[in-house]
């Protein structure tokens, strides 16, 4: 090869491992930012390193602010993901349905599986603690409503690419939700059937987020807000009066962020255009422990059901979203994230005449797995 | 400090690469003294203690050697370093079997465990200190003249870590003078590029299937997955430990050394015999001259000869690694070549053409299995399911599931590569502009390592 192709070629060389450097001193943008939903890796103390001789722990900390910090980084990620997602139409963070409804991997590469490993045993212990529990409540008046949520690739199959894994059809959620279909003591809604039957009329999860849409959200509070009604009543009246009204906007969701392409992969998103008259109630957002927030409905008209207690997760909030809260005297609500059952129990007020626990399908494996957490050391406070 | 992390490439080496061209031929050696024991103790911390004495103690001893001739001071210099590395990198094994043999006898010993951490790269760097000192001891090359110029060529940051294991006289016209010419640079930059796209891009990929294979639980690996898993190993395991000697034989050619080949396309053999010639060339090369030519070789009959392989092969295992997996990777190995010995000698057969290559690549994918595993009982369930005995249903993860398109097509890509047999890859001449394509290959690669730090947390809150 000539001299001149010669230098060249190291010129490029040279290029090439020197710009992420150079770039990042001169703290140049080459593209807007990425979402990931957590703190960067700062700059390592130098001081600290030398004073105490740890280059290697120095070079750790450095080699880690240098892969979440480099300049040209969010750039080269989204040509990365651009390339696997035009040349091969994949990803390892999501997978990529048909007519681009994104479904993170880790819930069906990991958690579901983990759902299926669940041994029949810890499965059937799990339903009795369902069953003592429901007992237990039901002893001190307290009605209890168990609502498991099915996923996204549970009620839209047809969208999976071929290299998902193979779930079986009886799944740990389908029997679930045939025993709590079979035991009256325990209020349910099923909501695989429900959302099954909603899709007909309307999508009901979003393409590139994990969660059901809120007009979903809307319609499943409304059905269940009627049936604890039904319930408290004995009576087949609806107390849900609101209507529904559908706006649509562009979104481009947190799966979305997952697949971080040129071109962000977004949809006409599907939401509730607010049309009733906001409750009158009180939140607390700062609570004692276990709970996120206290909703305090006295001064509101329409709080006609009992006081609850609520342990859920981000599905949830579309309840809220669609004015469900409305309804209650007073709401104590807690995340699935942050708190276990039992926790919830031992700390539920004193009133409680309702326990609402509501979870997605992968929560099985957690409590069959974890159990319902601690043993409560007293059952009210 | 790995090759391929994005750290290494895009500050450490243009650092290096600047220092080093700035800096007066003469002080060369210093400079890279200096850049790799920095590179050492940002991967090893204060065991670049360790190191240094190593330079220190077998600097000494060269020199003496090469004055003395002495037996004993030889013996002294080999015991010095096996017994270091024997305790870093053996102690810990060996307590914990005694330690379990005392507990079946009903007795008990307060520590089960000894924490001793291994110094990375202690086992290649012990190496070229033994045949330092032998090849002092036997007068076929001289001693270092300066500690720096020892020291450069022991910690030499390029093989430090993962090899080649070069010997003082593969590069010994070199340490105080070499050229760095374009051309050099240029063969550098181009096998340095490709081996970095052969980790990056072959091995990681090949790397994520065999783990997942391997990871799963005995009752969900069917014979299918377990082949699968196996290949992806083989090809994860080739394109791993060859692109890291490519990319330390450019980053030495970069420094103007030329540094031994390491790997000639070993999955195109014909036997386990000429595997071991295309395989990790200089670790069996550096057994054949400093352990099984002294232990008689094939001189001393028949049977010695069996005995010298099993030795050295066992030897081989527990040197990659102390766990009785490598031990018995190590004489399986053993095995296979003393059978092959033994055919070659009592029936004058041995395996050729494609069933050759068919039997030598599945006996050396068997192997892999114990090398890869991590017990033995991992090992023999996992060949077990290979063969079909196993328990393993089809339950949840498909052959499809692992094969997407991308998998399929690096896998297909890697098996051309690694049997093929076009002029290999790591040809020493850049006579065309196949530089221009190890370029692409360096974009792709830093592409694909900015993917693997993207790390995004998933807020859905649940």
């Amino acid at each position: 090869m000539s001299k001149p192709l010669n230098y060249l070629a190291i010129l490029l060389f040279g290029i090439i491992i020197t710009l992420p450097s150079i770039t990042t001193l001169i703290a140049f943008e080459f593209t807007t930012p990425l979402q990931e939903n957590r703190t960067k890796v700062s700059f390592p103390e130098t001081l600290e390193c030398v004073k105490n001789m740890n280059l290697d722990v120095c070079h750790r900390h450095l080699n880690d602010w240098f892969n979440d910090n480099y300049a040209p980084r969010d750039l080269f990620i989204k040509l990365q993901t651009q390339i696997d997602y035009t040349l091969f139409s994949s990803s390892d963070k999501v997978h990529i349905g048909d007519d681009d409804w994104l479904f993170y991997r880790s819930t069906l590469d990991t958690q579901k599986i983990v759902n299926e490993r669940v041994t029949d045993d810890e499965f059937t212990e799990l339903l009795t603690k369902f069953d003592n529990l429901s007992k237990a409540l039901s002893a001190k008046n307290i009605r209890l409503a168990i609502i498991p949520i099915p996923l996204k690739d549970t009620v839209y199959p047809e969208h999976l690419p071929s290299s998902v894994p193979n779930l079986p059809v009886n799944s740990r959620y389908k029997k679930l939700q045939k025993w709590l279909a079979e035991h009256d003591t325990i209020i349910n809604i099923d909501a695989h059937e429900f959302l099954s039957k909603t899709k007909e009329q309307q999508r009901v999860f979003h393409k590139t987020d994990f969660h059901w849409n809120d007009p979903t959200g809307f319609k499943f509070a409304e059905a269940l807000t009627n049936k604890l009604w039904q319930n408290q009543e004995g009576s087949l009246e609806n107390i849900w009066t609101d209507t529904l009204s559908i706006r649509t906007a562009d979104l481009s969701g947190g799966q979305a962020s997952f697949l971080p392409l040129l071109v962000p992969p977004s949809e006409v998103g599907l939401f509730v255009k607010m049309n009733w008259k906001p409750t009158k109630g009180v939140y607390d957002y700062s609570p004692a422990k276990p709970w996120e927030y206290i909703y305090d409905g006295t001064n509101e008209t329409r709080a006609k059901l009992g006081h609850t207690v609520v342990l859920s997760d981000s599905f949830y909030d579309a309840f809220i979203r669609s004015g469900f809260e409305k309804h209650f005297k007073s709401i104590h609500r807690t995340r699935t994230l942050s708190s276990d059952i039992n926790t919830v129990i031992a700390n539920m007020p004193l009133e409680t005449e309702i326990v609402i626990i509501e979870f997605i399908e992968v929560y099985i494996a957690r409590l069959a797995q974890n159990g319902f957490g601690d043993e409560p050391t007293h059952t009210t406070n | 400090m790995v090759f391929s992390s994005n750290f290494f490439i895009f500050a450490f080496l243009p650092l290096f690469l600047l220092l080093l061209f700035l800096t007066p031929a003469r002080y060369r050696n210093t400079t890279i003294l200096i850049a790799s024991l920095i590179f050492y103790a940002a991967g090893s911390g204060q065991l670049v203690s360790i190191l240094l004495f190593s330079i220190v103690i077998n600097h000494f001893l060269g020199i003496q050697l090469s004055r003395y001739s002495s037996k004993i001071l030889l013996s002294f210099g080999i015991i010095l370093n096996l017994g270091i590395l024997g305790y870093f990198k053996y102690a810990g094994f060996f307590w914990q079997e005694f330690s379990a043999a005392i507990a079946r006898l009903g007795l008990s010993t307060e520590n089960s465990s000894l924490d001793i951490v291994l110094p990375i790269g202690i086992s290649f760097f012990t190496f070229q200190a033994i045949s330092y000192l032998i090849d002092n001891y036997n007068g076929t090359i001289k001693p270092a003249k300066s500690l720096t110029s020892f020291g450069m060529y022991l910690a030499n940051f390029p093989q430090l870590i993962a090899g080649p294991i070069v010997r003082y006289s593969d590069i010994q016209d070199s340490i105080e003078k070499r050229p760095i010419s374009v051309d050099l640079l240029t063969v550098g930059i181009y096998r340095f590029s490709i081996g970095l796209g052969k980790k990056i891009l072959i091995a990681d990929s090949m790397g994520s299937l065999a783990d997942q294979i391997f990871s799963l639980p005995q009752s969900e690996l069917t014979s299918s997955l377990a082949w699968l898993g196996i290949i992806a190993y083989t090809l994860q395991i080739y394109f791993d430990f060859s692109g890291y000697s490519d990319m330390a034989i450019g980053l030495g050619k970069m420094m103007g050394f030329n540094f031994p080949e390491n790997f000639n396309q070993p999955y195109r053999s014909k036997s386990i015999t000429e595997f071991w010639r295309r395989w990790h060339m200089t670790l069996s090369n550096w057994f054949r001259d400093y352990l099984y030519i002294p232990l008689g070789g094939n001189r001393k009959g028949r049977y010695r000869t069996y005995f010298n392989l099993f030795a050295v092969f066992f030897f081989c295992g527990l040197w990659h690694g102390a766990a009785y997996t490598f031990i018995v990777w190590g004489l399986f190995h053993g095995l296979l070549l003393t059978l092959e010995r033994l055919f070659l000698n009592k029936w004058n057969l041995k395996p050729t053409g494609l069933l050759g290559q068919v039997y030598a690549l599945l006996f050396v994918m068997i192997g892999w299995v114990f090398f890869r595993s991590d017990s033995m009982t991992q090992s023999l369930s996992y060949l077990e399911a290979m063969f079909g005995l196993g328990q393993g249903v089809n339950e949840f993860f498909s052959i499809q599931y692992y094969l997407t398109n991308d998998k399929l097509l690096t896998l297909i890509l890697a098996v051309v590569i690694a049997v093929a047999p076009f002029e290999r890859i790591s040809s020493t001449k850049t006579n065309n502009p196949k530089i221009y394509f190890a370029l692409v290959v360096l974009a792709l690669v830093t592409i694909e390592l900015a993917g693997n730090v993207f790390n995004p947390f998933i807020y859905f809150r649940f």
